[in-house]
């Protein structure tokens, strides 16, 4: 094969409008990551993450979870990502893991819709400008993503959420990846040493063992504190 | 008090002033052959039909222990046999019917059971020791019995039934341990069965004990469970030493690169290194893996129908989240599983670091380090005298 012959046709591709890869660092806040990719996504302005994770409790303890991703968009909303920036080495147990004073705001607001998970229900969701939040179990193969590649048919274990931004599909059969296959392309939040620059495509194969849920974000209106 | 119960406590008694005159330093296993010796018995191991004996001929007095049995019954029948000399009986020959049931013992054996168990976990040893392995749960459990036993040396029922001795725990309780035996407390302990050898003394080390140092013997399993949360990307990897790894790893012969555009190249992945093992240090890693947090959402296959659990994320249920309910939470903390065996005698200071698992060079985000000192194991597992009287017989025969 020719180094110079591209081997994939996107299908949908995002990743030219979303805004740089986060690391998320040791605290586990891959969900307000994703979510807020998903939400930047349709409001076109950078929002904050910290605010996100921060808001997602109350319900008590339920950081990480869609009931407390439903609570915080849904209420207290995100506020620009500069008026409360994101810390990797925060310790969101002391007491005063609280928002700065002085944000004000606009809150942007959104309500939660499960999808269809497969590549079909992706390209459909993407095709019409939303990015999936995708909940999946962690595989070896997504912990190193060598090449910018995850493969495979375990099933992993553990979680974890990505935003799906593209799926491209093969032109050419590769190793065991025949032509026409779909690729899943996901942003991770853990900085753009992982994958290929913080990005990496997912085999369907790979995709159907991992993936648990799939949401999407319609947006309510926005309201200044 | 009756004579009967005046000699058994005679016998503890005596376990204690035998301590206090060889200044026995208690908070460690008590050093029972030593103890031996210094009492001027010759110590012997051969292998037998029998746990034990002690013989007394004249002014010259021994024991003789079976080479055949572990380092725990080996103990409790030397700490026996001492107390037969101490208490100034005949000769004996001891097998199970007269180690393994009180009820059918003679008083002089009664009293040198009494004897041994005092003398191997006297009340002060004994306190010292607990304090070390109570665990959250307070109460002793299987577990913790165990976790007694091995840290002072002695049979997990010896241990249970000192304990129930001491009012330390309900006797029908200790009962009921020593019938479930050790393996059942040592496999709720690790949370899985042996691995390599049911005898193997169990060590579980978590994020609580960092910097701790500790004493195993060489075959022993030494179980590190410290917290991983997989959505972080970061795991547990060996700093030093990297140890001996025998699991089998097939590398793939090739690895797809994606250029982040259209563009994927096949490339060879870089041979495996001769004999794809670490050097052997003599600490070898027989087991890894990951546990995952309790409350994750469960793996299925991948042919397997939409799962139950999706309506864990049905929207009619989220809309009306009032902090009530187990809900599958995304990023949660398992941990990472490691089994450390020491193959040799040696000290090992082991150092951890959770790392990106795509790029061990970054920063650390936790470091677990802790010292391990692998000794043999403390039996005469040979015919013939103990070693350090073998040099003094030699010594005493040049001399004549």
């Amino acid at each position: 094969m020719s180094p110079t012959s591209p081997v994939l046709n996107w299908i949908v591709d995002h990743r030219p409008t979303v805004s740089p890869v986060g690391d998320q660092g040791p605290r586990q806040t891959c969900l307000a990551w994703a979510a807020t990719a998903a939400h930047e996504q349709h409001v076109r302005d950078a929002l904050s993450v910290e605010y996100l994770h921060w808001a997602s409790d109350p319900p008590a303890g339920a950081r990480g979870t869609l009931p407390g991703l439903v609570s915080g968009l849904g209420n207290k909303g995100q506020p620009p990502a500069a008026q409360w920036t994101y810390d990797e080495d925060l310790d969101e147990t002391a007491a005063t893991y609280m928002p700065p004073s002085s944000i004000t705001g606009p809150f942007r607001r959104s309500l939660i819709r499960i999808v269809d998970e497969s590549p079909d229900g992706l390209i459909k969701e993407l095709s019409e400008d939303r990015l999936p939040i995708a909940g999946i179990r962690v595989t070896q193969a997504l912990l190193t993503a060598p090449g910018g590649m995850v493969d495979g048919s375990d099933a992993g274990t553990d979680g974890h959420a990505v935003a799906v931004v593209g799926v491209a599909e093969t032109v050419v059969p590769l190793a065991s990846i025949p032509t026409g296959a779909r690729l899943i392309c996901v942003r991770n939040s853990w900085g753009p040493t992982w994958g290929t620059k913080g990005y990496a495509l997912v085999t369907e194969t790979a995709w159907a063992a991992c993936v648990v849920f799939a949401v999407v974000l319609e947006p309510a209106t926005a309201s200044a504190r | 008090m009756s004579v009967f119960r005046r000699n058994l406590a005679k016998a503890s008694m005596e376990a204690s002033r035998l301590h206090k005159r060889m200044d026995t330093p208690l908070d460690r296993p008590v050093d029972v052959f030593l103890l031996a010796q210094r009492l001027g018995l010759w110590l012997t191991a051969q292998p037998l039909d029998t746990y034990g004996f002690y013989l007394r001929q004249g002014d010259v007095a021994g024991i003789v222990v079976n080479s055949r049995h572990p380092e725990s019954l080996q103990r409790y029948t030397c700490a026996h046999e001492i107390g037969h000399h101490v208490l100034g009986h005949e000769s004996h020959a001891d097998d199970a019917a007269t180690l393994g049931l009180y009820s059918r013992l003679g008083q002089q054996e009664l009293q040198a059971q009494v004897f041994a168990a005092s003398l191997l976990m006297p009340l002060p040893l004994a306190r010292h020791v607990l304090h070390q392995v109570r665990t959250e749960r307070g109460s002793l459990g299987p577990a913790e019995v165990y976790l007694f036993s091995r840290n002072i040396g002695v049979s997990y029922a010896a241990a249970a039934w000192q304990l129930a001795e001491y009012n330390l725990l309900p006797r029908g309780q200790a009962r009921q341990l020593v019938k479930q035996g050790a393996a059942a407390a040592k496999d709720e302990l690790r949370g899985t069965t042996w691995v390599e050898d049911a005898r193997a003394d169990v060590w579980v080390l978590d994020e609580r004990w960092n910097g701790i140092a500790i004493i195993c013997r060489v075959g022993d399993e030494v179980h590190l469970r410290l917290p991983e949360d997989l959505s972080t990307g970061r795991v547990w990897t060996f700093d030093s030493p990297a140890p001996g790894d025998d699991r089998e790893v097939v590398p793939a012969k090739q690895v797809l690169r994606w250029d982040g555009a259209a563009d994927i190249q096949a490339q060879p992945t870089n041979p495996p290194s001769p004999g794809g093992r670490a050097v052997d240090i003599g600490l070898d890693l027989v087991r890894e893996s990951h546990i995952r947090a309790a409350g994750q959402v469960s793996a299925r296959p991948a042919d397997a129908t939409p799962p139950e659990e999706l309506a864990l994320f049905d929207l009619n249920e989220l809309s009306h989240v009032d902090g009530e309910g187990d809900w599958p939470v995304i990023p949660a903390a398992g941990r990472r599983a490691m089994v450390l065996v020491p193959r040799s005698v040696g000290t090992f200071r082991v150092a951890l670091s959770l790392r990106p698992a795509w790029n061990p060079s970054e920063p650390a985000a936790g470091k677990f380090t802790f010292r391990l000192s692998a000794k043999e194991r403390k039996w005469l597992s040979g015919a013939g005298y103990a070693k350090p009287q073998k040099d003094l017989r030699v010594e005493r025969l040049a001399a004549a």
